[in-house]
């Protein structure tokens, strides 16, 4: 297959390491520390590296690095070598050829990676007219729709724009990009972060594949360990701009020897495993789903409607201090049925009982106290914050905006609730502006705020998803402690099959709108009876078995 | 194909649309112009005229009937493309119109001309170096231009360049001494059409001046948004994917970063368009340009009513034309649009 492909002109395989960096030294302009602080590390012809650590730890900074993409005015120091070459050496021309040639890069949001005015065609024939100039049209054109077919697009779709892509087609469009010149190395940064699990597998798949087949090395570069280990032969733990640690991937993770090392892989089991928490006893009701169902109009003549059936037809209980978790792949209905919950997606049919109450049969004032107790986190922390408003702030509105509080007593309440996401000392907080905090922090003040109106349901959307291993175990341990505390009832949202395992006493698997399969998470993880759950199961990336 | 179907239904809701906003504008204008203080017969007569003679000139121009069949006569008219006779010179409106229109939208589209060149080549000669001596040059130039009176740069320009230097023509559209060439209006385009010297290097030299002075007022507009807007597009994810893949700077900048600049430009080209009119009005009066802003403006002074309506009805119509044809446009060239 492989071979179908004729080589460039002057386009020989260097012998020796691809990538080889000694103390390399990388420090952005204006940054008081390096990101990169003496780094080392090698990798040979068609070998496959996965570079693993805390968000921060400077992982992105080795790709951008190794294709000076870096901003101008950055230091770069230490040795780099890209196919035996020196890319800071290189003059204008030369670095134009490694990159790409000697290099493919796949990047973490495959939308934003893609010019919206370019049909996909025209990004790869562009890429592969730059360095191959001698070729003709037709010869880029055949060879552009060869790479399509390679990666599972057809060839139909040449003319097609970006935004008429899904997630995953997106990404296998920019894995053909980066392979489309048969480089030595490829570095994927993030490649599978923004899809869903099944997806992402075949998306890592094909990847993988590719990267056999054409011999080209490939550097992962990932905050997910099970995905390193999955796909990679070895692994190398970095940690603020230096190698801590690196070993054969299997041995990295059932017997990691630094420290850092063995806090993610226990971040890690914790995440994935974790006994599925007994449901507490005959708890009193919270809420209660009668055949819900929310179905969207599609564009359609008025005698004959068509539906999207977004959620169809859902009943479950949910009784205080429980926790029900429910997963899909995207498109399933998760997230319409926490919109509809939040009274922010139309519900078409069903009940929605808060403690006996109708919320559908409710207007008015009654309907906005009752709206009150049932309160939501969201997936991306800092979008959901107002950029320009004060932590305190952001967390005392709600009680502003309900008139439940004086502007004193607000402030005071959400200095509460900062102690109790665990952001001590409150006071050094509550001014902060969101995006002066990490990940983590903006999630825990989510939390508060969510928490501020003393809400008996809280319904989760996702909200560890984007946050890296450690600080996920984290939230979700904060979460536990605080149901425990206030006898929340949760309604838990994820992808992650293993997640809400460990989370949830009861697990509802949604597949087009409908309950699939439910039951304790383990026992799905086991045994999967449903096909979807099946592929949540198979496609969900676990660490090896400790033996 | 189905795009294309979206578009022209698109197309079709505009134009099934423009009757019903005329005929709003139209009622506006009628209205404003009864409401506001002043009169007609005031303007003609002077207000120590007999009153008889002021009755009897109400009467004959039609103004003592009620305001209901005023507006009547004014919408029947205008249903059947008639818009009525001059108060003070009983000229036909539509031939008042037929006259300034072409003047100033010669006026007008050599001076977008100029504004869109200078102001993009400006934009864009400072993104090789960004905040280096261009740029910042580039930038003092846009705030400069927002900043300038339109009235009183043109005066400066008049001054300078034909009171002092003598270079050019103090103002007016045509030198006195040669007789306009016939046809379009557009005297540019009539006297080269015809093939007459004299004609068209007469009337070239009138319009430097104020179609430079309005086109550089305009460019600063251009120039802003095209540098935010490229530096914007140079520093997204997909430059960078793509400098990635070995793409030349060359290719990156003009194939890659420009499109997705100019898109933006080109909505903001529309809405400036529409403003041209308040600004051309300064630039007209100042080089005493006979176009439609000066006349409309002399008009309202003189309270005549069909005057004034015609011409805000004629230029709403092609506000409305200029900013649909930018919106296809648009739509033409981003594929993420949908209607």
């Amino acid at each position: 297959m492989a071979a179908a492909f004729p080589s460039g002109p002057g386009h020989t395989r260097h012998q020796g390491p691809v990538l080889d960096l000694q103390q390399l030294l990388v420090q952005y302009p204006g940054a008081a520390a390096p990101t990169l602080d003496g780094l080392d590390l090698r990798l040979a012809a068609g070998e496959s590296l996965a570079l693993v650590g805390p968000s921060g730890c400077g992982k992105s900074t080795v790709a951008r690095a190794v294709l000076q993409l870096l901003p101008t005015g950055s230091r770069c120091e230490g040795g780099l070598l890209l196919a035996g070459q020196d890319p800071r050496q290189l003059r204008r021309g030369p670095l134009r050829r490694l990159r790409g040639e000697a290099a493919g890069l796949v990047f973490q949001d495959p939308m934003t990676r893609l010019n919206p005015l370019l049909t996909i065609g025209e990004h790869l024939a562009d890429t592969l007219a730059a360095h191959r100039p001698a070729w003709t049209r037709r010869e880029v054109r055949r060879r552009a729709e060869d790479l399509l077919a390679r990666v599972g697009i057809s060839p139909e779709r040449y003319g097609s724009y970006p935004h008429e892509f899904s997630g995953g087609m997106r990404q296998r469009l920019a894995i053909a990009l980066a392979m489309a010149l048969e480089p030595p190395l490829v570095i994927a940064d993030e490649p599978t972060t923004s899809l869903d699990v099944s997806v992402a597998g075949q998306v890592m798949a094909e990847l993988s594949q590719l990267c056999r087949e054409a011999g080209s090395a490939l550097l992962l570069i990932s905050h997910d360990l099970a995905l390193a280990g999955r796909w990679c032969q070895r692994i190398a733990v970095l940690d603020q701009g230096r190698l801590v640690e690196q070993g054969p991937a299997r041995h990295l993770l059932t017997a990691p020897s630094s420290p850092l090392a063995q806090r993610l892989v226990a971040a890690a089991r914790a995440r994935e495993g974790g006994a599925t928490p007994a449901a507490p006893a005959q708890a009193p009701v919270l809420l209660e789903l009668e055949q819900l169902r929310c179905w969207h109009g599609l564009p359609s003549l008025p005698w004959n409607p068509r539906w999207l059936k977004a959620v169809d037809g859902v009943s479950l209980t949910l009784r205080q201090g429980e926790t029900i978790g429910v997963v899909g792949a995207s498109g399933c209905g998760k997230s319409t049925l926490c919109r509809a919950l939040m009274g922010l997606a139309p519900v078409r049919g069903g009940a929605v009982k808060l403690q006996g109450q109708d919320l559908r049969q409710l207007r008015g004032r009654p309907l906005r106290r009752a709206r009150r107790r049932i309160q939501m986190v969201f997936q991306d922390p800092l979008a959901c914050l107002n950029p320009a408003m004060a932590v305190g702030e952001a967390i005392a509105d709600p009680l502003l905006i309900h008139g439940l509080a004086s502007q004193p007593q607000a402030r005071q309440r959400a200095r509460e609730l900062l102690a109790a996401v665990g952001l001590n000392p409150p006071e050094s907080f509550e001014n902060r502006l969101p995006r002066q905090l990490s990940g983590g922090q903006q999630q825990r003040v989510a939390i508060a705020r969510a928490l501020v109106l003393e809400p008996q349901v809280l319904l989760c959307d996702e909200s560890v998803s984007m946050l890296d291993a450690e600080v996920q175990t984290e939230v979700l341990a904060l979460l536990h402690q605080l149901q425990q505390r206030l006898g929340l009832g949760m309604i838990f949202v994820t992808h992650d099959l293993s997640v809400a395992s460990g989370f949830c006493q009861r697990v509802i698997v949604l597949e087009g709108g409908r309950i699939v399969e439910e039951g304790p998470g383990e026992r799905l993880l086991r045994a999967p009876q449903a096909a979807i759950t099946r592929t949540l199961v198979d496609a969900c990336p676990r660490l090896p078995e400790l033996v | 194909m189905s795009r294309r179907r979206a578009l022209l239904g698109y197309l079709a809701s505009r134009l099934a649309l423009l009757p019903l906003m005329l005929w709003l504008i139209a009622s506006l204008v009628f209205l404003l112009l009864r409401v506001a203080p002043g009169d007609p017969i005031d303007a003609l007569l002077g207000n120590r005229a007999p009153a008889e003679a002021r009755a009897a000139l109400r009467q004959q121009l039609g103004l003592d009937q009620p305001l209901l069949s005023q507006y009547g006569h004014y919408l029947a008219d205008l249903l059947h493309g008639q818009l009525g006779t001059s108060l003070t010179n009983q000229e036909p409106v539509t031939a008042v119109i037929g006259r300034s229109l072409p003047a100033s939208l010669e006026l007008g589209v050599v001076a977008l001309l100029i504004a869109a060149v200078v102001g993009l080549a400006v934009g864009f000669s400072g993104i090789a170096r960004p905040e280096g001596k261009l740029d910042l040059a580039g930038r003092l130039f846009g705030i400069g231009t927002y900043a300038l009176p339109p009235f009183w740069a043109a005066m400066v320009v008049q001054l300078v360049f034909a009171v002092g230097l003598g270079w050019l023509p103090v103002g007016g559209r045509f030198p006195p001494t040669l007789v306009p060439p016939s046809g379009s209006g557009f005297y540019l385009l009539d006297s080269l059409l015809a093939g007459n010297g004299p004609q068209f290097w007469g009337s070239l030299r009138h319009l430097v001046l104020p179609a430079s002075t309005l086109g550089l007022l305009l460019s600063g507009i251009f120039a802003n948004a095209l540098r935010l807007n490229l530096r914007r597009a140079l520093d997204s994810d997909y430059v960078e994917a793509a400098r990635s893949r070995g793409l030349s700077e060359r290719r990156v900048v003009l194939h890659h970063a420009l499109p997705n600049a100019l898109l933006p430009v080109l909505t903001i080209a529309g809405i400036t368009v529409a403003s041209l009119i308040g600004g051309a009005l300064l630039i007209e009066v100042t080089y005493s340009w006979p176009g439609i802003a000066a006349r409309l403006q002399e008009a309202i002074s003189q309270r005549d009513y069909p005057v004034v309506q015609g011409i805000v009805v004629v230029v709403a119509a092609l506000v409305v034309a200029v900013s649909v044809a930018v919106d296809l446009l648009v739509a033409l060239l981003d594929p993420r649009i949908e209607f």
